[in-house]
């Protein structure tokens, strides 16, 4: 990360033990005004680190420093707008009481705001519209509405993709790129994905979780630098598997990932060579570093 | 403090509590003189009142849900404010004081209705003058006149309500709501009028249930509240040490 680069959030020697699992993250910086992914597998942490970013794990040793300044108060509470898969609103609240008791949890809620995003993302507002009687897509959009009607500097979204449709996907990604313009490089976005193709045209630097340990991490464009993706021919498949941190076979040929440092290995086979996706180099890494039999 | 009880209301609960069910309390006071004079009426308001904590029961389920629940990721949306345990301790609160309120409003408007009912009709009733309200109780006259009545009953019907909120809090469906209620309303509450002395003591008695009340109703916010800060928390907090304690040790 360039020296110069402003944090939005710095994690110095961070850990949590849970029944079996241990989330350790010696260092992890998310820079200021971008959106950061973090990508894993299911179960590698990323809703453990976000809950404790978030401040609704409290149990941990470490620092964790937001904007420069560590620890998370009642202030930096209200500059982080965060959505969870989980049961952020009580179930039997109507969109309107979401819209009373966020305007009295954070200062800098606008109700004027949410009820237009309502309308621009299509929520239905009624007397006795529970939230518990919207689908998951339409729980999302009104979270999405609630953390957008409100003045923050950085928005910590967990799997906010998920339980969206494609179009909608599309839409979300709009937005985190509007709320990012509108910050003038002030506001972040870190949010976790499995999503990773649908958000990758909104993400800027990625953060790769493993076994709860930070396995990869950079801006995109250096680690599409950092990878390459290797095509070739069936009769190379098993040498060049060597250094490829994924194969993908077929009766044709592979598919592949590998450092482009160890391209120079690869010589003397009939290959291609092209800039992989976010996603491939995130499952590729995955893969890397996964204790799954795949 | 209204503010943050009334955020975790709906609109249809306000219009429920705050209106329909005064409304239903008078109507049927008032229903009760028509047919039977002021004594029925009285009956009518005694049952009443010995209805309001399963109502109380029945309609917290809109409010605060399995708020006592051990779920750890349950209210995130407050857990992620700087205001949210002060804003749901506040609600908590609101709500007992509401109860107490009630439970001694809605007796008072029945109450009202009645006396009104006798003195627009003429009617009176215990030997007494048309228009005489002293004899518009002929059932709670038992109990020491109907403000002694009254006052008994709606501590009684306070800490029923209370009792029976703070049980059902500790999940969140509806039939548990329904047989705490039907159990506290229909057993408990109606067993504690045979309690020995209570027609000689009243005010005594009154004063002990609403006491009791406001007991359970502290520990009714304590416990919301414990769980609530449980929440952030993997493992239950020391008791001896307390929350801040263990975590600051856990860091350290």
């Amino acid at each position: 990360m360039k020296q110069d680069q402003r944090n939005a959030i710095q994690i110095t020697g961070l850990q949590k033990k849970y029944k079996g699992f241990e989330l350790s993250v010696p260092r992890l910086e998310v820079p200021e005004g971008f959106a950061t992914a973090l990508i894993g597998e299911n179960g590698a942490g990323k809703t453990t680190l976000l809950n404790i970013l978030t401040g609704i794990r409290r149990d941990f040793k470490g620092d964790v420093a937001y904007f420069g300044e560590s620890g998370l108060d009642d202030r930096t509470q209200e500059d982080i707008g965060y959505i969870g898969p989980g049961c952020y609103f009580l179930p039997n609240w109507t969109i309107d009481q979401v819209e009373e008791v966020s305007g009295l949890l954070f200062s800098g809620f606008h109700g004027d705001r949410f009820r237009s995003l309502c309308g621009e993302l299509g929520i239905k507002r009624g007397l006795a519209r529970d939230v518990k009687k919207l689908s998951d897509g339409n729980r999302m959009k009104l979270m999405l509405a609630t953390v957008l009607a409100r003045d923050t500097r950085m928005l910590i979204l967990d799997e906010p993709a998920s339980p969206l449709d494609p179009l909608m996907r599309d839409k979300l990604c709009d937005m985190i790129r509007e709320y990012l313009e509108q910050g003038d490089g002030r506001r972040s976005v870190f949010f976790s994905t499995h999503n990773i193709a649908d958000m990758e045209s909104v993400t800027d630097y990625a953060v790769i979780l493993e076994h709860g340990n930070v396995v990869e991490e950079g801006f995109v464009e250096e680690l599409k630098e950092k990878y390459v993706c290797v095509k070739g021919e069936a009769a190379d498949r098993d040498k060049a598997g060597e250094i490829l941190f994924s194969v993908t076979k077929s009766a044709y040929g592979f598919e592949g990932i590998c450092l482009a440092e160890n391209l120079d290995r690869l010589a003397g086979m009939d290959v291609a060579v092209e800039t992989p996706t976010l996603s491939q180099i995130s499952v590729a890494v995955m893969k890397a570093n996964t204790s799954l039999k795949l | 403090m209204i503010k943050s009880y009334l955020v975790f209301t709906s609109c249809l609960y306000r219009l429920v509590m705050f209106l329909l069910l005064p409304a239903a309390c008078v109507g049927a006071c008032l229903l009760g003189c028509c047919y039977g004079g002021g004594r029925a009426g009285g009956g009518i308001l005694v049952l009443t009142v010995l209805l309001l904590p399963a109502a109380e029961i029945l309609l917290d389920i809109w409010v605060f849900p399995g708020i006592q629940r051990s779920d750890p990721t349950r209210l995130e949306c407050l857990k992620t404010s700087g205001r949210g345990r002060d804003v749901m301790r506040r609600a908590l609160i609101a709500d007992m004081v509401r109860k107490l309120i009630f439970s001694a409003a809605v007796p008072a408007l029945g109450y009202a209705a009645i006396v009104l009912w006798e003195l627009l009709s003429g009617v009176g009733e215990g030997g007494l003058p048309a228009g005489d309200v002293r004899g518009a109780f002929g059932l709670l006259n038992m109990v020491g006149g109907a403000g002694a009545a009254l006052w008994c009953l709606s501590m009684i019907a306070f800490f029923y309500s209370v009792l029976g909120t703070f049980l059902s809090r500790f999940g969140n469906m509806i039939w548990i709501n329904m047989i705490v209620g039907y159990h506290v309303a229909g057993g408990l509450e109606i067993a504690s009028l045979f309690l020995p002395g209570l027609f000689i003591y009243p005010y005594a008695y009154g004063a002990a249930f609403g006491l009791l009340g406001l007991g359970i109703g502290w520990l009714a916010v304590r416990t919301a509240m414990g769980r609530m800060e449980r929440g952030y928390y993997d493992q239950k907090p020391s008791r001896r040490d307390g929350t801040l304690t263990r975590r600051k040790q856990y860091n350290e």
